[in-house]
């Protein structure tokens, strides 16, 4: 609870900034342009919470969220229908996470390494997909496809099916919708009670009978199908994606969001709520900087100091609640 | 004891960020006198010495005309997404005027089609030619790649084997100049080239443009500014020892990344290298005589003009000229020696700075 | 009487919530052992810890050798010759011996750069070294690779070196074989010796007296009693530690003997890397089976095997004559095999989560229905639990870390409960439990046995084994070395055939 309070406080505070930053960035326009990268990242940080929260790391999420959207726009190049062509792509994402996570557990070896060698992998793989891929380009291939494309994007970004413009937070509507499921699976059923045990203790956990190895693997799969299908929302919010450069770093993003809403990078901590106000942080910093017309240069710096505060914080907590004895 | 806890953490926190947010602002302050004044915004494909040129050009506008302009060289390369972002905000935010340099005309058409109905917008350096915008500010491209290709044919009077280095072959500017450059070498227009064997090195893969000998068949990814010098070390390697080389950079980074590589291996006498763009790297190399020549845009021009047409809604310019710099010069303004040409570049920086 | 080497006068300290020292007192004197025990919480760790500086009393005096003192720090207390070694060793696992016994006071060649001074270091580190008994080809060992009796050993060295005048050992022998603990009890003699005072804290009654010359019990914070060298008896000891008699304290009320069917058969078992020889015996219902053996016997390992921790490579198990495949924890779960780990802190719970959660954890599978764990179900089971296992707890909420060894395991004990045993294997079943919660946790475990639980315990404390078990099972060197029951259920008995006296044919017919 008391860790929801901290990015809470770090949430208004920053509103508060943004609103005093431009006298249009408090315009409804903007707060949902924000709230649209809110939800972008808040459905990765949903999926690397859950693994930190069992113990684990996942550094190849961003390469994974540029491989979903490139196939994405490669599928429909080579006459994927988008209906068919969406769950194509959250089912390749699910695929990636079961390799990670058959590693992780069968080969007992090191999360951190395995996804590490991932987000190279994965980075290559995008890059042997295609190069760049855009709407705009399925659309001259494939003309009858537009306006699927359009409605899709409406439904999961949604912009405009006619000019592109940004009418309401759809990818924050997604990532609610979304972090209820987490937040049922966590707080409520056994599989949640298992991740935060795997966390803390996995000896102890597979002491009482949890299959250890089974429920990594389950929470591997969920983050991998989670970054693809932000692969899939990148693709309808960007005019164009590149392999080389898409998603890129944004593994770290999702462990920023993650950290900041209250996952112990020591595992078995962490809420759904947090994960999502967590994830509120980044957008609003750089909507921030954008609007005072800083130069991107000090975004670094802004997201590097943020963390730092996260972690100092999540010292102090572990410290505190240290058990003692 | 979890209540205690709870407080002290949240006043901390709070506390923390209340520090940060103060000094975000405080960095961001504009001068007040900013009221009143055109506010044009200025965006850029990725961070480069060759944007800070046009920033300088942008700044001596913005002072010539009484504008408030924000300049963004973008620190991630070459994404769309990021620099539709800033354009967006720019779009929110009331400008009175926007020109960008656009990554990828094809997928960013529909969204500057829609802000180009808002806000006056103009391309500059790569142009979207289906986005409504009032003009294009820029050299063309593919005339730049030819005038590369005729330096090329000036040092190799008689053939020889040529490398071309590049950060993007898919760009437009990037597409543009290298065609130029294979143009200019095999003497027609959309030249192919013939695929093979080098004649001298049965195990290197050329395409044959006239007398030329493409190494590996295509111009070289050099995989950014950071990787530009491996990638030029790699195909020296292989070239070592052969007769008639030259090197050629088409993005501005990658003329010094080549000098660099071909010093650490000895080969800078060996090799001859063809530049584009101003790099400060590149106009010291031309003066010492270890590169040939350099095709300059005018990316001061550039910032100057984009500034200009939207402060003063003319969008009725000329194209830009390229010219080509060598270490004597021609004696035309379209071939200026290159000491001429840096001290001129510098005094305009230093005109073009912010007070 | 001569200035004591220690003494400490109506030391009292107070913590949120509890009060750990309510003005104790005791005196040590040179060349002394005086063994302080009391149950769990009694503050015991407290008061060691104000004599080594880690905390400050809030009201009483430290005197050392007649002097007034108050450690800002463990570090200053060590300068003053006080060492405390720690349950949980403090040794740098990664460096040699060498460098640990130097660690933070290396000899070096003087001058900016601060060289090391190898040389001087090893030769006083085999001199250290050979006081306590060890052999001068540990001197360049990794600490990781010695057994802990050795490690041990090492720390008591390092105090040595230090020019220790007050060694505070705290549970000195949990970790140890019966050979490393005689070889400690020997290098105590010998400090005592070099008139070094030694405080030494100890659960288990039989070895405090050995090697006590004095006894103080604590109890609640308070002094309870002292007993001189004459009046050390085990009945003495757990009189002042309780406050009252334990006349039932190894309960046999419930059961009736050995005499039911066999409940779980182990035949021929093997396990992955264990040792060459197949192992089989069984547990009959309503009985409780001791498992004696030294360390390294492989007890552990083979219940181990038999919960599916460990994969079996030869053997089978019977649960009531019928065979049964066990490849993981949940199987064994699943057929009512439960396990009582030997460490419950790495094993057993998961420490920094709730009473609740970990009594719930094996059973989230009951509590379920379509839309989650059934809350109520939930707390109806914490609270059952909680009050039948008398767990003292202010609420399921706490973290069960923070409850006293004793109300641990009785987490421990009460998650599986909950479930309904057919089998229950406890291994170690009362390490680190106080007085009071092992006379609760021997009359649970009779209990269950009365109710014809088949309960298999694996156990290194004699006291128990002997006054717990119906039947002994003894294992040695990864085989059953031999039974016994009755009559010829002797600790003589056991100590022979767990130290490869007799085999096993010779003992069994």
């Amino acid at each position: 609870m008391t860790r929801i309070f901290g990015v809470l406080g770090l949430v208004l505070v920053l509103y508060g900034a943004l609103f005093a930053s431009h006298d249009k960035a408090g315009e409804v326009g903007n707060l949902i342009d924000v709230a649209n990268y809110q939800g972008q990242y808040g459905i990765i940080t949903l999926g690397a919470a859950l693994i930190i929260i069992t113990g684990g790391i996942d550094l190849s999420i961003g390469s994974v969220v540029a491989c979903g959207a490139v196939l994405f726009g490669v599928l429909m190049n080579r006459g994927v229908h988008p209906y068919l062509a969406v769950p194509v792509v959250v089912l390749f994402g699910a695929c990636v996470g079961l390799v990670n996570g058959l590693l992780i557990t069968r080969l007992r070896l090191q999360s951190f390494l395995v996804t590490l060698c991932g987000m190279f992998i994965f980075r290559g793989v995008a890059r042997l997909l295609g190069d760049t891929v855009s709407m705009s380009r399925v659309a001259q291939a494939h003309p009858e496809f537009d306006g699927a494309l359009r409605n899709i994007r409406y439904l999961l970004v949604g912009k405009s099916p006619t000019d592109g413009e940004l009418l309401f937070p759809a990818q924050f509507v997604l990532l609610l919708v979304l972090a209820a499921v987490v937040g049922f699976f966590l707080h409520r059923t056994a599989y949640g009670r298992y991740w935060y045990a795997i966390g803390h203790s996995e000896l102890a956990a597979k002491y009482a009978g949890v299959n250890v190895d089974r429920h990594r693997v389950v929470v591997y799969v969920a983050c991998s199908s989670l970054a693809a299908l932000v692969g899939v929302l990148l693709f309808l919010n960007s005019p164009s994606v590149q392999s080389d450069n898409a998603g890129l770093g944004w593994e770290l993003y999702a462990i920023l969001g993650a950290v900041l809403g209250g996952c112990s990078l020591k595992g078995g901590e962490g809420t759904a709520v947090g994960m999502v106000l967590g994830a509120m942080v980044l957008p609003i910093i750089e909507s921030i900087v954008n609007f005072r017309g800083d130069k991107s240069d000090v975004i670094p710096a802004v997201v590097g100091v943020t963390l730092l505060i996260g972690t100092v914080v999540d010292e102090l907590i572990r410290r505190r609640s240290r058990v003692h004895r | 004891m979890g209540a205690t806890v709870s407080v002290f953490l949240r006043i901390s926190v709070v506390a923390a960020l209340a520090v940060v947010v103060a000094c975000v602002p405080a960095c961001g302050k504009k001068d007040p006198a900013a009221a009143g004044k055109i506010k044009i915004g200025v965006v850029t494909n990725c961070t480069a010495d060759f944007w800070s040129i046009c920033e300088a050009g942008a700044n001596k506008a913005a002072a010539e005309h009484n504008v408030d302009l924000q300049f963004r060289q973008p620190e991630k390369a070459f994404d769309a997404k990021v620099q539709m972002e800033i354009v967006e905000a720019w779009a929110k935010q009331g400008l009175d005027g926007i020109a960008v340099s656009v990554i990828d005309p094809d997928g960013q058409t529909e969204d500057l089609t829609r802000i180009g109905k808002k806000v006056p917008l103009i391309a500059m350096d790569n142009d979207a030619d289906k986005t409504g915008r009032k003009c294009y500010i820029g050299i063309d491209n593919y005339e730049g790649g030819k005038a590369a290709g005729r330096l090329v044919k000036k040092v190799l009077p008689d053939g020889g084997t040529v490398a071309i280095f590049i950060g993007s072959t898919k760009s437009a500017n990037g597409k543009a100049r290298v065609q130029g450059v294979l143009d200019e070498l095999a003497g027609e227009k959309d030249a192919k080239g013939a695929s093979g064997k080098h004649p001298q090195k049965a195990d290197l893969d050329v395409k044959t443009y006239g007398k030329y000998h493409l190494v590996d068949g295509a111009a070289k990814e050099d995989g950014g500014p950071d990787n530009a010098q491996k990638t030029a070390g790699a195909v020296l390697a292989r070239v070592k020892g052969m007769p008639n080389l030259c090197m050629v950079g088409l993005y501005a980074y990658n003329p010094p990344a080549i000098l660099n590589d071909a010093k650490a291996k000895s080969m800078a006498k060996e090799i001859k290298i063809i530049g584009f763009d101003e790099d400060w790297e590149t106009l010291k190399g031309i003066a010492a005589g270890e590169i040939e020549a350099t095709v300059v845009q005018d990316p001061f021009a550039y910032g100057y003009e984009s500034v200009k047409a939207l402060a003063t809604k003319n969008y009725d310019l000329k194209p830009i000229a390229y010219r080509v710099v060598t270490k004597d010069g021609d004696g035309t303004a379209a071939g200026p020696k290159v000491a001429d040409f840096e001290a001129d570049l510098r005094a305009k920086i230093e005109a073009g700075k912010k007070k | 009487m001569p200035t004591p080497r220690l003494a400490i006068t109506s030391a009292r300290k107070q913590f949120p919530g509890v009060l750990a020292l309510d003005g104790v007192s005791l005196t040590l004197a040179p060349g002394e052992v005086l063994a302080v025990v009391g149950e769990n919480g009694a503050g015991k760790s407290t008061l060691m810890k104000i004599v080594a500086g880690v905390y400050t009393p809030d009201a009483g005096e430290v005197l050392l050798n007649g002097e007034l003192i108050r450690f800002p720090g463990p570090a200053e207390a060590i300068a003053a010759g006080v060492t405390l070694i720690h349950q949980e060793l403090n040794l740098a696992e990664n460096l040699t011996v060498t460098d640990n016994l130097f660690l933070g006071r290396e000899l070096t060649r003087g001058g900016v750069l601060r060289t090391l001074d190898r040389r001087a270091m090893s030769e006083r580190a085999v001199a250290l070294l050979a006081r306590v008994g060890l052999s001068e080809d540990r001197a360049n060992v990794r600490v990781e690779g010695l057994p802990p009796g050795e490690k041990q050993l090492v720390e008591i060295a390092r105090a040595l070196g230090t020019q220790v005048r007050v060694l505070i050992m705290d549970e000195p022998t949990s970790s140890l074989t019966q050979k490393e603990t005689e070889q400690l009890y020997k290098v105590i003699d010998a400090l005592k010796a070099d008139d070094v005072s030694v405080l030494y804290i100890s659960h288990r009654l039989a070895e405090v007296k050995r090697v006590a010359d004095r006894v103080t019990v604590l109890r609640d914070g308070k002094n309870a009693g002292e007993l001189a060298k004459t009046e050390i008896t085990h009945d003495n000891m757990v009189r002042l530690m309780v406050g009252r008699d334990l006349k039932q304290f190894y309960p046999k009320v419930h059961r009736t003997g050995t005499g039911g069917a066999a409940v779980l058969s182990v035949r021929d078992v093997r396990y992955a890397r264990g040792p060459e020889t197949p192992a089989s015996f069984e547990v009959r219902a309503g009985e409780i089976l001791g498992m004696a053996g030294l360390v390294g016997a492989g007890r552990t390992e083979l219940s181990e095997a038999v919960f599916g921790v460990r994969a079996l490579v030869a053997g089978g198990l019977l649960l009531n004559n019928e065979s049964l495949r066990v490849r993981s924890p949940r199987d064994a779960i699943n057929a009512g095999i439960l396990l009582v780990p030997e460490d419950r802190r790495l094993h057993g719970l998961v420490l920094p989560e709730s009473v609740g959660f970990n009594l719930s954890l094996p059973n989230l599978d009951r509590l379920t229905s379509l839309f989650g764990v059934k809350r109520r179900g939930e707390a109806d089971l914490h609270s059952t639990w909680i009050s039948r296992l008398r767990v003292k707890t202010p609420s399921a909420a706490q973290p069960v870390g923070l409850l006293s060894g004793g109300n641990q395991q009785k987490v421990v004990y009460g998650k599986w409960l909950a479930r309904g045993p057919k089998v229950l294997i406890l291994d170690e079943p009362t390490r680190g439990v106080d007085v009071g919660a092992k006379a609760e946790i021997y009359a649970l475990i009779d209990e269950l046995a009365g109710k014809g639980v088949a309960v298999w315990m694996i156990t290194s404390d004699m006291e128990e084994l002997l006054g717990m078990s119906d039947r002994v099972v003894v294992m040695h060197e990864g085989r059953v070395a031999g039974e016994l029951a009755g009559t010829k259920l002797t600790e003589e008995n056991v100590m022979r055939l767990a130290t490869g006296g007799w085999n096993a044919e010779g003992e069994k017919g």
